[in-house]
């Protein structure tokens, strides 16, 4: 993953583990829209991607003292991500089907109703396509594909072999190319 | 096979230019902030001091699904006789007034319990103790998750995991029953 190296995020964490929250509120605004970007892709589900952006940064406030700086804020926050999405994932996969959209009175789709995605310019299609996909194929689709994290990284990521990266992204696109047309 | 490239060069083309960046709807920054000030001691996350109970609890259910595939391969896989099935896991569960689940849940999760209580008894001691020991450690593991979520109420994960525990929970005591429903009577052993 290309990391948008930025030395005040160095001294934002400094100042945050030390207990500084309005650091740690420029490190959320700095970040957010690129972890809300992925999990929504993962989950499919506005309301899920809010419950696990949020989880994400508590979690990541909870555990700045184990950032050691070996990689980039970005990239150890966008590990937090992953790491949550997958646990609503299993979460999720145990709970009957349609659960969460019904709790959260949210439709299916979760670009339907949205009038920022228009704005946005975001390529709707693909997006819906993207949600359609088996979660296996869309987790690595959205990470390498669209995350710009190497084979290496995604297969580190979801704890699966490289090889299952590979054949993964390959299953991916093969479907979205049928569905796209 | 040009045609497919060209498709997968202008599925490439796409996928480059999907935004990296969306941001929420709404600022999620005041409830990250209240959570974080709230648990300002800096805890541990709570999914990881209870992590281990996650494969206890699996561990759980994967010994007693043995279990029951072992009574119904004793049982030559046939249906049972005369047995009718007298509770039904609920299609979903729901939480209560702070997080108390839903009346239907309880009643069917105290329903089966009753009835293994006494079908327990056609068992023999061994199997009967790694049954209910068993089911502890599940019920241990929503307990403690019950505990974190007291702790922390508006962990949403943590409120998949308590519905996830129970749900195993309530999955383990339908397929005893239905198991247990195919055994013969302790004196006829």
């Amino acid at each position: 993953m290309k990391e948008c190296a930025d030395g005040d995020d160095h001294a934002r964490v400094t100042a945050a583990i030390a207990g500084d929250t309005e650091a740690f509120e420029a490190l959320y605004r700095r970040y957010a829209a690129r972890i809300h970007a992925l999990c929504l892709r993962m989950t499919g589900s506005r309301g899920a991607a809010e419950d696990c952006v949020q989880e994400t940064f508590v979690r990541a406030w909870q555990n700045l003292d184990r950032f050691e700086g070996r990689s980039g804020f970005g990239t150890w926050l966008h590990r937090i991500a992953v790491n949550t999405v997958l646990v609503w994932q299993r979460s999720e996969s145990r709970r009957p089907s349609g659960h969460l959209a019904a709790v959260d009175g949210e439709s299916t789709d979760p670009w339907g109703a949205d009038p920022h995605a228009v704005d946005a310019g975001l390529d709707l299609e693909l997006e819906r396509a993207i949600a359609s996909l088996p979660e296996g194929a869309r987790n690595v689709l959205v990470l390498h594909a669209v995350g710009g994290f190497s084979h290496e990284e995604t297969a580190a990521l979801l704890g699966v072999a490289i090889g299952t990266s590979k054949a993964q992204l390959h299953r991916a696109r093969r479907l979205l190319e049928e569905r796209l047309g | 096979m040009t045609e497919h490239n060209e498709e997968s060069r202008r599925l490439e083309d796409r996928l480059s230019r999907l935004p990296g960046e969306i941001a929420p709807a709404r600022d999620l920054w005041p409830q990250i902030d209240a959570r974080i000030r709230a648990g300002e001691d800096r805890p541990r996350t709570p999914a990881r001091r209870y992590s281990w109970r996650h494969f206890a609890v699996a561990a759980s259910v994967a010994l007693i699904g043995v279990f029951v595939a072992a009574l119904n391969y004793r049982d030559g896989g046939q249906p049972p006789a005369g047995g009718t099935v007298a509770h039904t896991v609920p299609a979903a569960s729901t939480f209560g007034p702070g997080h108390v689940l839903g009346s239907d849940y309880q009643a069917a999760r105290a329903g089966l319990a009753d009835d293994l209580e006494q079908r327990l008894q056609a068992l023999p001691p061994e199997t009967r103790q790694t049954v209910l020991d068993n089911l502890a450690t599940i019920r241990h593991a929503a307990d403690e998750i019950n505990a974190a979520l007291g702790k922390d109420p508006a962990n949403v994960l943590l409120q998949h995991q308590l519905l996830a525990a129970y749900q195993d929970e309530l999955t383990v005591l339908a397929n005893l029953q239905r198991a247990m429903e195919r055994l013969p009577p302790r004196n006829e052993i």
